[in-house]
């Protein structure tokens, strides 16, 4: 009795070495087995990012801005024309971020991090992550954001700015863009 | 072929047999079958005009150049095998055939490819639940790059509706139509998932749909018989129909096309999802992934370690639509 019971589980164990009963997970982790995870504070990526700074309309900042940006004068002459009157700072409540939370009074042809540090408008990731890091973490490994057009490496992914409008950076309500098309009968 | 068929197309060819000469009578002298037969006069048809009027169905005989061009083209099309037995040349042929047939018929300039299964690569992909705010971007584009039915609205993708705190695909709404994302519901998007175990594959009589090699379950239209024993068999609901000639703008027409994907179809034969054969193929997104507004959707190569996809599948608490059926689809969701 207890022959035959090790003797049939003997066979079922060479069965499931079978292609057959393999997962489709198991086969993909046969043929390629994971990579160690990226770090995401080294510094190395093995991406490259849309640039973002020849989509700006007003680029270079300091055209008008030639000598930083003082608040108090600004809000001493508010009868001015405002250039940015357009812009809408619903990010965070104000006793969290004010613009100079990643603008750079003294430069505004950058960004600047949360320990003062200038960062091009190229890679708002480094302003984004000081908040953000769990978001910047699946950025970083593939899982949050877009990849630009190709899934074949040089990978190319879309940056934060690319999809997320910073001063407001939540999705909007809208319309769907198609009718549905659904038989009644079916789901 | 029943004996009256059989008795009428005997004579029918002895009837033409006359003008042409040799030709002819060599057909009719050889033991061949059916099949070979009318092969052969499709073949006669295109070598001269004289053997056009000899060989070519009567309803060649009369008409333009153009017009019988078109029909040998039909006549031969007609006859070719399924697309997995076909040898390099004879899918050349086809191609050129079918690229002609759209010249003239509709005067469309298309370009359908016969490229491969890329080496050392699976398809996978990821749909982010948490991400996908409804705005049905990915439905617009797939139409578009698919050449779908205009007239029927033909869908591939469903986006469903689901309140939160569900996860049921039976509470889901697919017909929703409201502004977007609406308040405390989540949206889920289906396809074809392009099984690894594919249930429509197995039903199919007539070996029409199959599983190429990097994972995309393909359908050859020229083969498929409508018999609609796939679209019962899915379990997903991702197959669909062709219950009319489908209709699409000669202006909509998207030109880059596949044999097996987006080639325009005709009635009576099912399509789906092919994860964009035509592009995927090249290396590009499908049409799905890159409209996507919000980054909800993501695309790969399981193969490749270094890949988004597989980083979901390790990092992500991923699951698969019905997972009990063993389907093992390649298409999985997560949250952040």
């Amino acid at each position: 009795m207890t022959i035959q019971f090790f003797a049939i589980l003997l066979l079922a164990c060479i069965g499931c070495g079978s292609e057959h009963h393999m997962s489709l997970m198991e086969k993909i982790e046969r043929a390629a087995p994971a990579a160690a995870a990226p770090a995401t504070d080294s510094g190395v990526r093995l991406f490259s990012v849309l640039s973002r700074q020849d989509k700006l309309a007003h680029f270079p900042c300091r055209g008008c801005h030639t000598d930083g940006f003082n608040l108090s004068a600004a809000a001493k002459r508010p009868q001015e024309r405002r250039s940015h009157w357009d812009v809408e700072l619903r990010h965070a409540p104000a006793d969290v971020m004010t613009c100079a939370t990643c603008h750079d009074y003294r430069d505004l042809n950058h960004l600047n991090k949360n320990n003062g540090e200038a960062v091009s408008f190229d890679e708002p990731s480094a302003v984004c992550r000081s908040c953000h890091f769990q978001q910047f973490k699946d950025w970083s490994g593939g899982a949050h954001g877009k990849q630009f057009k190709s899934w074949t490496p040089p990978r190319v992914r879309y940056n934060c700015t690319t999809c997320h409008n910073p001063h407001r950076p939540a999705f909007q309500k809208r319309w769907p863009v198609t009718y549905p098309s659904v038989p009644r009968r079916y789901p | 072929m029943s004996g009256g068929a059989k008795a009428w197309f005997q004579s029918w060819l002895r009837k033409w047999n006359g003008p042409a000469g040799g030709c002819g009578a060599g057909l009719l002298s050889k033991s061949i079958g059916r099949r070979d037969a009318l092969k052969m006069l499709g073949g006669g048809a295109a070598a001269s005009g004289a053997v056009v009027n000899a060989f070519a169905p009567v309803n060649l005989l009369s008409g333009s150049s153009e017009e019988r061009e078109k029909a040998v083209i039909d006549w031969k099309e007609f006859f070719k095998t399924n697309y997995r037995l076909m040898n390099d040349r004879e899918r050349a042929d086809t191609i050129e055939r079918l690229e002609r047939k759209y010249k003239l018929e509709r005067n469309l300039d298309v370009k359908i490819s016969t490229a491969g299964p890329l080496p050392n690569v699976l398809y996978g992909y990821a749909f982010n639940l948490s991400k996908c705010k409804g705005y049905r971007e990915c439905i617009r584009a797939c139409i578009q790059e698919n050449n779908q039915d205009r007239a029927s609205n033909m869908q591939y993708i469903r986006i469903f509706e689901k309140p939160m705190g569900s996860m049921s695909v039976e509470s889901g709404d697919a017909r929703y139509y409201h502004e977007v994302p609406a308040e405390g519901h989540f949206y889920m998007g289906t396809q074809c998932f392009q099984c690894d175990n594919p249930p429509c594959v197995r039903v199919c009589p007539t070996g029409a749909t199959w599983k190429e090699q990097d994972g995309i379950v393909v359908i050859d239209y020229d083969w498929c018989i409508g018999c609609r024993y796939c679209q019962a068999a899915c379990p997903y609901w991702a197959r669909r129909f062709n219950w009319k000639e489908p209709t699409v703008p000669n202006e909509e027409v998207n030109p880059n096309q596949h044999y097996l994907g987006n080639r325009l179809r005709k009635k009576g034969v099912m399509e789906k999802c092919t994860y964009c054969i035509q592009r995927t193929r090249q290396g590009r997104l499908p049409a799905c992934a890159e409209a996507c507004p919000t980054g909800a959707r993501t695309f790969g190569n399981l193969l490749d370690p270094g890949s988004e996809i597989r980083y979901i599948l390790a990092h992500k608490k991923v699951f698969r639509l019905k997972e009990d059926l063993n389907t093992e689809p390649k298409f999985w969701y997560y949250m952040d």
